[in-house]
């Protein structure tokens, strides 16, 4: 099942009302007007998460942790228009938390939201997905030593980095999120590539 | 071996968020410096490889969202007692705040006033004696006489006498000259 054509954050629908009015309505009691936010962000969510943890259950606890938190202070938000950019920051911070405590081993069984290849498997499946077994080990060892390395940057080195580079979020959005400036992303992400290059040299 | 504003420069190049003029002369500056050309292949390899890190896992999001939902909707029932609670904790805050302000008070007070009722025994010299008769009695200031010379005892206290007297022995120190 192709999840993006259901529930796409970005569909043109979901996009008619900006963010400002939904948590307005939210902070009224609006219960639906949050849950357009969850569909509007879950999947960038999920996969800021995943980028950082390297694990798609925890990266889906991740995410429902920073959704119930972000409803849990939405009226300690001061700019509504800027709810995508604050639930990032928190994902990011409740992520790095995770990968340092590995602790939020709480609630549900989570597999059932996975597709068929991801259910009951864990860990990196980065660069996996090729059919010919040479490559796809060689690209499964790659892709183990790539996340490895990132694991070995700094924090705001790896948030730009998978933010911007993998990711492929806007500058500027990524410095909403960091609280930096869009000068200081760049130089994070060029420190970060600085690093991965001295890492992964003989691959590259 | 390049330096590390070159290094940066070729970082914003393959953003392409180098400005043009930059540009230029960056892409100069590589045809002559073979280390600066290695350097730009690595970072561009190295920016392929992570922007094909592959996709996300497939997820179920109307499932996540739906989870969300519920888990949204059981903190939901919660507002009213999380907000009498924060009342309570505020209470209680202040409560402990002002406790530690009394308390902190009272042991100031009761340590000031037993500093000052703490007695202190000061031996002071004794008042040089002698049995020995006086010989010599001099009176300093004005004389007793006098009424024309006004003093105010009151601001100048002073010995008005001086009582010279006798010692057994000679009373001479032979060390002195005289």
């Amino acid at each position: 099942m192709d999840a993006r054509s259901e529930t796409n954050p970005s569909s043109e629908a979901d996009r008619a009302v900006s963010d400002g009015p939904l948590v307005e309505q939210a902070l009224a009691g609006d219960r639906a007007a949050f849950d357009t936010l969850v569909v509007r962000y879950q999947r960038q969510a999920v996969a800021v998460s995943y980028r950082l943890l390297g694990n798609s259950d925890d990266a889906l606890e991740v995410t429902q942790e920073a959704f119930i938190k972000a409803y849990r202070s939405l009226d300690t938000l001061q700019n509504a228009d800027a709810f995508g950019g604050w639930l990032m920051r928190i994902v990011s911070n409740l992520s790095l938390n995770f990968r340092r405590g590995r602790k939020i081993r709480v609630q549900l069984p989570l597999d059932d939201m996975l597709g068929p290849a991801e259910a009951g498997s864990s860990g990196s499946q980065w660069m996996a997905r090729n059919d010919d077994p040479a490559t796809s080990m060689q690209s499964k060892e790659l892709g183990a030593q790539l996340q490895q390395a990132l694991e070995q940057l700094p924090d705001k080195q790896r948030l730009a980095i998978v933010m911007f580079t993998i990711e492929e979020m806007p500058q500027k959005k990524v410095a909403e999120i960091l609280g930096i400036s869009v000068e200081a992303v760049k130089w994070h992400v060029f420190q970060g590539r600085k690093r991965l290059k001295e890492l992964l040299k003989e691959h590259l | 071996m390049i330096s590390k504003d070159l290094e940066f420069r070729i970082s914003q190049y393959i953003d392409d968020d180098l400005p043009s003029s930059q540009q230029a002369e960056l892409r100069q500056w590589l045809e002559t410096d073979s280390a600066a050309a290695v350097a730009l292949e690595q970072y561009q390899k190295l920016n392929r490889l992570l922007k094909n890190v592959g996709p996300v896992p497939e997820v179920d999001y109307s499932a996540l969202s739906a989870r969300i939902s519920d888990a949204v909707s059981a903190c939901d029932a919660q507002p009213q007692i999380l907000y009498s609670f924060k009342w309570v904790k505020q209470a209680v805050s202040v409560a402990v705040a002002a406790c530690v302000v009394i308390a902190a008070g009272v042991w100031m007070s009761s340590s000031m006033s037993r500093s000052s009722r703490t007695l202190v025994q000061v031996e002071l010299p004794r008042a040089e004696t002698t049995a020995a008769p006086a010989v010599a009695q001099i009176h300093i200031g004005p004389s007793a006489n006098s009424s024309s010379f006004n003093t105010n005892e009151a601001m100048v206290v002073k010995s008005t006498k001086l009582v010279i007297a006798s010692v057994s022995g000679n009373g001479h120190d032979s060390s002195l000259p005289y």
